[in-house]
């Protein structure tokens, strides 16, 4: 719409005016399609919240879970050992935009620890959970790719896909020592904060000096105990980030709503002032036509 | 005498765990008990996975239904294509 304006501003600079006398018809189809788009914006933010209040709710038992299988980890203060070197990280989001800056914000951070472990020697490999984190990062590290999982975001997360996800991480072959998710934690219906939460692997668990406080832990035990967590980490990690996107993206949906507003008051306006400009024109011509001719 | 043994066992105890985490899963350990499932192949996720299906297959019809819808797993695996 603009550009034809302004190409037509070009030939005809006599035309005074800035939009150039976009004709009724114009303003009248642009004025329909936003109304279109507001519409849908709004219905979009409608679903969002149902999905939002759904999320919400599911995370509550999820967040107690997840918090309580992390503790051992912090309580026992397991730190890797210097010279380990293989790190993995996966960075958890979704497949759907459309949603803020929830993709946007894990793939930076993704981006940021990739290049300081690899200043720092480290061999990286990044999981993405999510089609969204896949295309942001696909053009620049994609060697770094283990695997991808996608129909993500179209159903609420569940523990069955976190096994999913767990198993394959487990029989990639790719041993590493440590590792970090990446996720976007949920704060309150306007915000979210990208945390990062480490998981270890194995060794490093056996081999932290902490362990041997607690009572009745053989190999086996732990051996299961950290494919377990594992699995649970990540299902942590899903709802939380499926709250968010909920949250953010009827945000955004919002805010497009009231843009969209604004917009049609805005053309209302000029298609009324369009309209009565029309109107006075034919007028002056009726009259001068008349004049000229009596 | 006794005590003397229990306290000798909470010294060993550190060397006995490291004794059983060299040793390969398929053999038993001096002091480790391998699980069955782990020594057929299973990791403990897919373990507990069968379980929860045989759980959720004996529950009674009313509450089969909402726990079978729980449990779906939606995701798909794309592995990255090899150039």
């Amino acid at each position: 719409m603009f550009s034809r304006g302004a190409a037509v501003l070009l030939y005809q600079p006599q035309w005074g005016q800035v939009r150039n006398m976009a004709t009724l018809k114009d303003i009248t189809r642009r004025l329909k399609s936003i109304k279109n788009i507001q519409k849908i914006t709004k219905s979009m933010k409608m679903v969002a919240a149902a999905k939002y209040a759904r999320a919400e709710r599911e995370l509550k038992p999820a967040r107690v879970y997840g918090v309580g299988s992390l503790a051992l980890y912090e309580k026992a203060e397991i730190k890797v050992p210097e010279d380990k070197k293989k790190h993995l990280i996966i960075g958890v989001s979704s497949d759907r935009g459309l949603c803020g800056a929830i993709h946007t914000s894990v793939a930076k951070a993704i981006k940021t620890e990739v290049s300081t472990l690899s200043d720092a020697g480290k061999e990286v490999m990044v999981v993405g959970v999510g089609d969204k984190l896949r295309g942001l990062l696909q053009r620049t590290h994609n060697k770094h790719f283990l695997v991808t999982f996608k129909e993500v975001g179209r159903k609420p997360p569940s523990f069955g896909d976190a096994s999913v996800i767990a198993l394959e991480l487990l029989n990639s072959g790719y041993e590493f020592d440590e590792g970090s998710v990446i996720y976007n934690r949920f704060r309150s219906v306007i915000s979210y904060k990208t945390d990062e939460k480490p998981f270890y692997s194995l060794d490093t668990v056996a081999g932290a000096e902490s362990i041997s406080i607690y009572d009745d832990i053989d190999a086996d035990v732990l051996r299961n105990y950290q494919e377990f967590t594992l699995a649970n980490i990540l299902f942590y990690s899903l709802k939380e980030s499926t709250t968010s996107e909920q949250s953010a993206r009827m945000t955004a949906m919002d805010n497009a709503s009231k843009n969209a507003s604004e917009i049609i008051d805005k053309l209302t306006l000029t298609f009324n002032r369009t309209r009565q400009a029309v109107i006075t024109k034919e007028l002056i011509e009726i009259i001068s036509g008349a004049a000229a001719l009596g | 005498m006794g005590r003397f043994l229990i306290g000798c066992r909470r010294v060993l105890r550190p060397f006995l765990f490291r004794c059983a985490l060299t040793l390969a899963p398929g053999g038993p350990g001096t002091a480790a008990m391998v699980a069955y499932w782990r020594q057929a192949g299973l990791s403990y996720i897919r373990y507990s996975q069968i379980c929860a299906n045989a759980v959720r297959a004996a529950m009674k019809p009313q509450y089969k239904a909402e726990a079978e819808k729980a449990a779906v797993a939606t995701i798909k695996i794309v592995k990255p294509k090899k150039e």
